[in-house]
């Protein structure tokens, strides 16, 4: 047997983006998190007041084009090329903080809702609802929620000690850990030995400068996640809140080959062992089949589906259509292609475990497609619709100002064709493929050494055949969602 | 980060600067207003497009026409209809007439026109209903939305292909590292 990957375990070898001269000292002043939060809180105020009191029409209001088109490009853009910056930069814990200096919460997360359970039920539930109400649609409907979010988070937080709301219930919190998992950038220790003869472990239970019995002047990880056996971005959301707690320096953002901790099949702190979570093995699931069906759901042939659908079921109500349709794309659909997978797997590599403990260890080998189906999807609004910021930032001067301070709307300004963006869209979806079958092949290496080619070949066969079902839904027409001319 | 690596970088950040900076010349990506809250008569219009040219007879000229009462946001009557009729510019051309067709109401209406080359349309909106009748003008530059040809497509994928391959070495090699 081979050795296990390598990620954090060891001491240290990369960049450390920390040490950088401007990026470094900017990433670990103190208020760095504080002053990203405010940035972004002041955009979710906007986004709030605009779809309220801003034109009905999504393309005109600042809550739909900002959300729907800008943060979720954004977001992927920010999570491939760095790492988990939505959450440093998430205003929620911001308002959070605020609040908890009024009520500190006593009570821990309770063990029978420990895992992902909940968090992938909201996440489906997003899923499904911005595909039943049209979300992107809706301006009022999207700054409510935004509102929701906080609500949700703030009632969560008061209520829970640590960082309840991430770890266990933030959709957009587990879509960005998994997507992390193919970033370029992780939270790592400098040198082992230094952890190895360190007696305080400030980078999870807080830094106390004057010893045991003296108050926490920094807190460590919200979640749990002790910086030594720590092994990948897996629940972490870079907050750096371990990098200032660390008495000895020993926190690097260090750079290391994405996507190699998706292999790795080593016991990690606050997590476990991937194989052995259920809950991020549906996660997986979601994420991956979620991203087919939310392309699916933004081009025409869907509606001929669902009119299909509403014949055969004698009239059902969109609703249950649509469940129908979910149901097909992100319950059987995996079922029968990772299943499959796992089976023949289990055969033709002489495998003894159970297809189940095979799809709980090869599953993570999809996460990098997902990503990349993710990325082909939120670029394809983002390119096509980068500048649109502009007219609707002028617009909405206009609305709130009565004059226009900005100039008259420059509404030309879109972006990208979208049929230039397609072979982007193409080439992302080829890149993750390829990143795919490279995980499953990394894990074959490790599980069967003997008989590697052959025990990733069965995966390579599943990764393609998601490949070519999202290939083919880029290359259909797409219905101008996103546009929303709702009321 | 190596030098060739870098030099890649930087010439795809170019060039997705230099597209942005062409499509933002013209029109591309979503809808745009070529009418935006115009108070006329008993109405407030708004008339945004999407205006694609088509070689194959599909029809891909998109526009959306939106009418309130005047002076609110309240929904016009039920019977209110909306048509356009474009009118090639340069060079002149036979006009093309739509009526639209209604989305969630008859505040929100659609109608789709088959745009068959590149080039100025005149726009002629006429209303019609309990509130009373009324015409708006306006124009738009129709352009293609093309997808690369496929050998073009082939070539811009390779990098991608090429990438997806640098990152399954990576990975490999920092297996045995
Ligand atoms: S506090 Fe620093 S030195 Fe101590 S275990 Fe954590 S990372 Fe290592
Ligand atoms: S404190 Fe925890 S969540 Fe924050 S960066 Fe460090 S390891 Fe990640």
């Amino acid at each position: 047997m081979t050795t296990p990957p390598s990620t954090s375990h060891g001491t240290f070898q990369g960049t450390d983006v920390l040490r950088w001269p401007v990026v470094g000292l900017l990433l670990r002043w103190r208020h760095f998190r504080t002053a990203l939060q405010l940035v972004l809180l002041a955009v979710a105020v906007v986004i709030v007041v605009h779809g309220f009191i801003g034109p009905e029409i999504a393309s005109a209001n600042l809550a739909t084009v900002l959300t729907w088109v800008h943060y979720r490009g954004l977001l992927v853009v920010a999570l491939l090329a760095a790492g988990n910056l939505f959450c440093t930069g998430c205003p929620i814990i911001r308002v959070r903080d605020w609040a908890r200096r009024l009520h500190v919460p006593t009570r821990h997360w309770p063990k029978r809702l420990g895992g992902k359970w909940i968090a992938i039920v909201l996440f489906a539930a997003v899923l499904f609802t911005y595909e039943l109400f049209d979300l992107w649609s809706l301006p009022r409907g999207t700054a409510y929620l935004v509102i929701a979010y906080f609500v949700v988070a703030m009632g969560v937080d008061l209520l829970f000690t640590g960082a309840s709301f991430c770890k266990h219930v933030c959709p957009i919190g587990q879509f960005n850990f998994l997507t992390s998992t193919v970033s370029p950038l992780e939270v790592q220790v400098r040198s082992a030995d230094t952890c190895r003869s360190c007696h305080t472990a400030d980078c999870v239970s807080g830094h106390r400068p004057g010893g045991r019995s003296t108050p926490i002047v920094q807190r460590g990880c919200e979640l749990g996640l002790f910086l030594p056996a720590k092994v990948g971005n897996l629940d972490c959301t870079f907050c750096l809140d371990c990098v200032q707690a660390c008495p000895h320096d020993n926190v690097a953002l260090g750079t290391r080959a994405p996507g190699v901790e998706l292999a790795d099949a080593n016991r990690r702190s606050a997590i476990g062992r991937l194989a052995d979570r259920p809950d991020l093995v549906v996660l997986v699931l979601l994420f991956v089949f979620g991203a087919v069906m939310n392309a699916f759901g933004m081009i025409t042939p869907v509606y001929r589906v669902e009119q299909w659908l509403t014949t055969m079921t004698g009239g059902a109500p969109e609703a249950v259509v649509l469940g129908i349709l979910f149901v097909a794309v992100i319950v059987i659909a995996p079922i029968v292609v990772v299943g499959g997978a796992a089976v023949a797997t289990r055969i033709v590599s002489a495998d003894a475990r159970s297809p189940w403990r095979i799809t709980a260890r090869y599953v993570y080998a999809l996460v990098p497609l997902g990503v990349c189906l993710w990325t082909a999807h939120y670029a394809f609004h983002l390119l096509t619709g980068a500048l649109t910021v502009v007219p609707v930032t002028q617009s909405a001067v206009i609305d709130l100002m009565g004059w226009p301070m900005f100039g008259e709307p420059l509404w030309r300004w879109a972006g990208m064709r979208p049929g230039k963006v397609f072979p982007i869209q193409l080439g992302f979806a080829i890149f993750g493929a390829v990143g795919s079958i490279g995980v499953a092949h990394l894990i074959s290496l490790h599980d069967h050494p003997k008989r590697a080619v052959r025990a990733t070949m069965p995966w390579a066969i599943a990764i393609a055949i998601i490949t070519v079902a999202a290939i083919w839904v880029l290359f259909q027409p797409m219905e101008m969602r996103g546009v929303g001319f709702g009321g | 980060m190596s030098v060739w690596m870098r030099r890649l970088v930087v010439a795809g950040a170019v060039t997705l600067a230099l597209g942005m900076a062409r499509a933002a010349e013209a029109h591309s990506g979503p809808p745009y207003p070529i009418i935006s809250n115009q108070a006329i008569g008993n109405y407030s219009v708004s008339v945004w497009t999407d205006p694609d040219t088509t070689d194959d007879g599909t029809k891909a000229g998109r526009f959306w026409v939106t009418m309130y009462r005047k002076g609110g946001e309240d929904v016009v009557p039920a019977e209110t209809t909306s048509a356009l009729t474009l009118t090639p510019t340069d060079p002149p051309g036979a006009a093309l007439t739509e009526r639209s067709s209604l989305l969630q109401d008859a505040s929100h209406q659609y109608a789709v026109l088959l745009l068959d080359h590149e080039g100025p349309y005149h726009v002629h909106v006429a209303i019609a209903g309990p509130l009373g009748p009324v015409t708006l003008e306006s124009d738009v530059q129709a352009t293609y939305d093309l997808r690369p040809a496929r050998w073009l497509m082939a070539l811009y994928i390779l990098p991608f292909a090429l990438a997806g391959f640098l990152w399954v070495k990576l990975l490999l090699r920092r297996r045995r590292s």
